[in-house]
């Protein structure tokens, strides 16, 4: 189980080392594909790092409907069951 | 006296390279390529003999217009671009005919296409005959074709501005070139489109001739190793670095001598 705030940070540190975003631009309402330079293959590679990290599957489609860096905390958050401890897998 | 004569004469055979572009564009799509689909057993022979076709008639183009002293131009490294290799061909696009003295070389090259000529009047037929890569495809169908051309040993040309370069502006790249050169992955040929005058820019008509003869010089640069940059970063860091080298480059070649 992770919190929205470690969410965020392993976000943010995926889209500063990844992405090349600067630092200073990452806010939970920031827009992935207009404020952050985010582009639709880019959103594919962050899908896949994303489930390395939570062990678990993310539809493409559901992360179709994503558009700020909240969004994705919210999405990567309800991937984890309440309660239950998810086995966090975390492959650099 | 002379020099007005000369104006004269390249405004005329301007309009009517202009003219016969499109006309000709035209009429191979109601008569040649018809014919070529008939005669071609898959989709493959089809487009690769429609290519060449295009190549031809590009041929006979430029060569009119050097004929008729209406354009000069100059090449270096030319059999590099003819033997096709399944690469990214890059090219900044100063002028509308770029692309026309590229494949007046490159026999059977892909290209990637803005989206709007596929409804033009004259020219749709010709680009959808080819079976080029229109430019606002979602990403899979693009990668999907990208892939098929590499394939089969053809080289893609890509315009990474997205649109023509506008005069005395730095070269603002687009990512997805590298998107798709590490993706494939292929290697990137570098070109570079420089004319002495300013002419068929963006946003200008046909008859905005230059005041001297222009001269069209393409230089065919270094070949990208894409795989040696994919070797050492994650693909992601590779497309921003690739996009920023090849802008800097471009823009080290165009104003900074």
């Amino acid at each position: 189980m992770m919190t929205k705030e470690e969410i965020y940070k392993r976000l943010e540190d995926y889209l500063i080392n990844l992405f090349e975003v600067p630092a200073e631009d990452i806010k939970l309402d920031a827009l992935l594909f207009d404020d952050l330079d985010i582009d639709s293959i880019d959103a594919v590679d962050l899908l896949v790092k994303i489930q390395e990290l939570t062990g678990r599957k993310i539809s493409p489609e559901a992360f179709k409907s994503v558009r700020t860096v909240g969004d994705v905390v919210d999405q990567v958050y309800a991937l984890f069951p309440a309660d239950a401890p998810a086995k966090v897998e975390n492959i650099e | 006296m002379v020099r007005r004569l000369d104006y004269l004469w390249r405004l005329l055979i301007t309009g009517a390279a202009f003219l016969s572009f499109s006309l000709f564009g035209f009429l191979m799509t109601v008569t040649l390529f018809p014919l070529v689909s008939r005669l071609s057993r898959t989709n493959e022979e089809r487009v690769n003999r429609i290519r060449w076709l295009i190549h031809k008639a590009f041929q006979l183009l430029i060569a009119s217009l050097l004929f008729f002293k209406v354009i000069d131009f100059g090449f270096k490294g030319a059999e590099r671009l003819s033997g096709e290799r399944g690469r990214l061909v890059v090219a900044n696009h100063p002028t509308l005919i770029d692309v026309v003295l590229m494949l007046s070389i490159m026999p059977q090259a892909q290209c990637m296409v803005k989206h709007n000529l596929w409804s033009h009047r004259f020219l749709g037929g010709v680009v959808r005959a080819a079976g080029y890569i229109r430019n606002d495809g979602d990403p899979e169908t693009i990668l999907e074709a990208c892939r098929a051309a590499i394939q089969q040993g053809h080289d893609i040309i890509v315009f990474p501005e997205g649109t023509r370069t506008v005069p005395g502006k730095p070269i603002k790249f687009q990512r997805g070139f590298a998107n798709i050169a590490a993706i494939v992955p292929c290697n990137i040929q570098v070109v570079t489109v420089t004319c002495s005058q300013e002419t068929l820019t963006k946003g200008s008509s046909w008859y905005e001739i230059p005041k001297q003869r222009p001269r069209f010089y393409i230089s065919v640069g270094e070949e990208l190793d894409v795989k040696t940059y994919l070797a050492r970063e994650p693909r992601a860091k590779v497309v921003r670095r690739l996009t920023r080298e090849l802008e800097d480059y471009y823009n080290r070649k165009l104003y900074h001598g």
